[in-house]
């Protein structure tokens, strides 16, 4: 085997390389063990800022009464409950992730706030997602997307279950633009999370995975690039917080 | 970041206002779907306010069409908010244009809103000692306007009395000549009295 199909089979957990098959069952068992405390860390990593981002995803998400949504590696169902309320009785939101106690406790958490009767939950890999081509008005998946395997073959995905002129959404940890909040960003992350994550969670490795797997995700620039080449037209991308977090747009055509 | 962050702040006090006006909320229901724009120009600020069933939601970003617009400076949005009697054209630098079904509908919940404040305090302190505290509030406010409308009467009772006084402008014209012509013949006297 030479050394370009070598690297191909491989991916990246962290910082660690990894096959692909195992970064699955990596990413999975992450999940399972801080799916309990996923929203209290969620409120204490971000300092309660993550609910404004995703406040301006549903801004920008243009949905409506009757709309098809879809929310990907929808967790706990925060995007959920508001798109819910937006496509009102006639429309449908699925709330997909490929793990299954995310998508248990997202479930459960809807169904104590009544949340009810528009909602689906779909245990579903975004790299090939179970739904005819054509179905949904829009797409989210919020801090999902580096936590893919294979990036390119979930934006493919996505762009063929979207309805022609539907819109994806993207929110994701990005990078910074300014060298101070760089420093002051890594020395939290690498530092004071994994610390949190030990308090809060009794689990260090996970929260430790989340620094690095940021790092490792596609910068601004080739995000864009990526959605473009899956089939993406009109695609923008907003920076929030300094560029900690970025929110990218794609339209199928 | 920060308008969001506003515009969250602003959507959940607005929300929780109208929970303590069941009647507002239950006329905006008629108005489900609608949207609203409102336009500051002094300082430079818009938002989108969207009625629904649940209550209002505000954005700061929107691509479809809205059903009304309020556009003007800050001080006129807050003539709107503390004048509802008049109606919203009457509103001198507030430019209200739209559907007029939707207006007329806003106006009339805007002057018929009537907030349910004592379940507010009710809330916060216990039913008894809430109730208790708002009617020492209504007492106090009830003594206060008393008081001032006492005072506005007694005021207008003493200009009255106060004007009946004062002498009109032609009695002191009159006073003055007589001021004038007593002076001349004092000083008259004087200078015969000095030759004698």
């Amino acid at each position: 085997m030479t050394d370009k199909v070598r690297d191909q089979d491989k991916t990246h957990f962290g910082y660690k390389d990894v096959k692909p098959d195992e970064k699955e069952k990596m990413v999975a068992g992450v999940f399972h063990s801080v799916a309990d405390s996923y929203d209290v860390m969620n409120d204490l990593m971000s300092m309660g800022v993550h609910r404004l981002w995703k406040r301006f995803t549903i801004e920008l998400s243009a949905v409506r009464k009757g709309h098809q949504v879809l929310d990907i590696a929808g967790g706990t169902g925060d995007l959920t409950k508001q798109f819910s309320r937006l496509v009102g009785d006639t429309g449908r939101v699925v709330l997909a992730d490929i793990n299954e106690s995310m998508l248990r406790v997202g479930r459960d958490r809807l169904i104590d706030q009544g949340i009810v009767g528009n909602v689906e939950y779909v245990q579903a890999n975004a790299e090939c997602l179970p739904f005819p081509e054509n179905t949904f008005d829009c797409i989210t998946i919020a801090f999902g997307l580096r936590n893919v395997t294979d990036k390119a073959e979930a934006l493919r995905s996505m762009c063929r279950v979207l309805k022609p002129g539907g819109r994806l959404l993207v929110l994701e940890f990005s990078k910074t633009n300014n060298p101070l909040l760089t420093k002051v960003y890594d020395t939290y992350s690498f530092s004071l999370l994994p610390a949190m994550g030990k308090l809060v969670a009794g689990d260090s490795e996970s929260y430790r995975y989340l620094a690095e797997s940021i790092r490792k995700h596609p910068d601004q620039k080739t995000l864009e690039a990526m959605m473009k080449e899956a089939g993406f037209v009109n695609t923008t991308y907003h920076n929030m917080t300094g560029g900690i977090v970025a929110l990218h747009k794609g339209i199928k055509p | 970041m920060m308008k969001t962050a506003f515009l969250a702040f602003l959507e959940t006090r607005i929300n929780q206002l109208l929970k303590l006006d069941p009647v507002t909320a239950e006329a905006l229901k008629f108005l489900d779907g609608s949207v609203i724009h409102f336009v500051c120009l002094q300082p430079d600020f818009d938002c989108y306010v969207f009625l629904d069933s649940l209550g209002v939601r505000c954005a700061g970003w929107h691509e479809g069409s809205v059903d009304a617009t309020l556009q003007g400076p800050l001080s006129r949005f807050i003539a709107l908010a503390a004048d509802r009697t008049s109606s919203w054209g009457a509103i001198k630098g507030l430019d209200v244009s739209g559907d007029q079904a939707v207006l007329a509908s806003l106006e009339s919940v805007h002057q018929k809103m009537e907030l349910d404040w004592e379940g507010l305090i009710c809330e916060q302190v216990g039913p008894v000692a809430g109730h208790s505290l708002a009617e020492g509030l209504r007492l106090i406010g009830s003594t206060l306007s008393g008081s001032g409308q006492t005072l506005s009467s007694h005021a207008a009772i003493y200009l009255e009395d106060a004007l009946k006084v004062v002498p009109c402008e032609p009695e002191v014209n009159a006073f003055n000549r007589e001021v004038d012509s007593l002076s001349k013949a004092v000083d008259r006297l004087s200078q015969r009295l000095s030759k004698s």
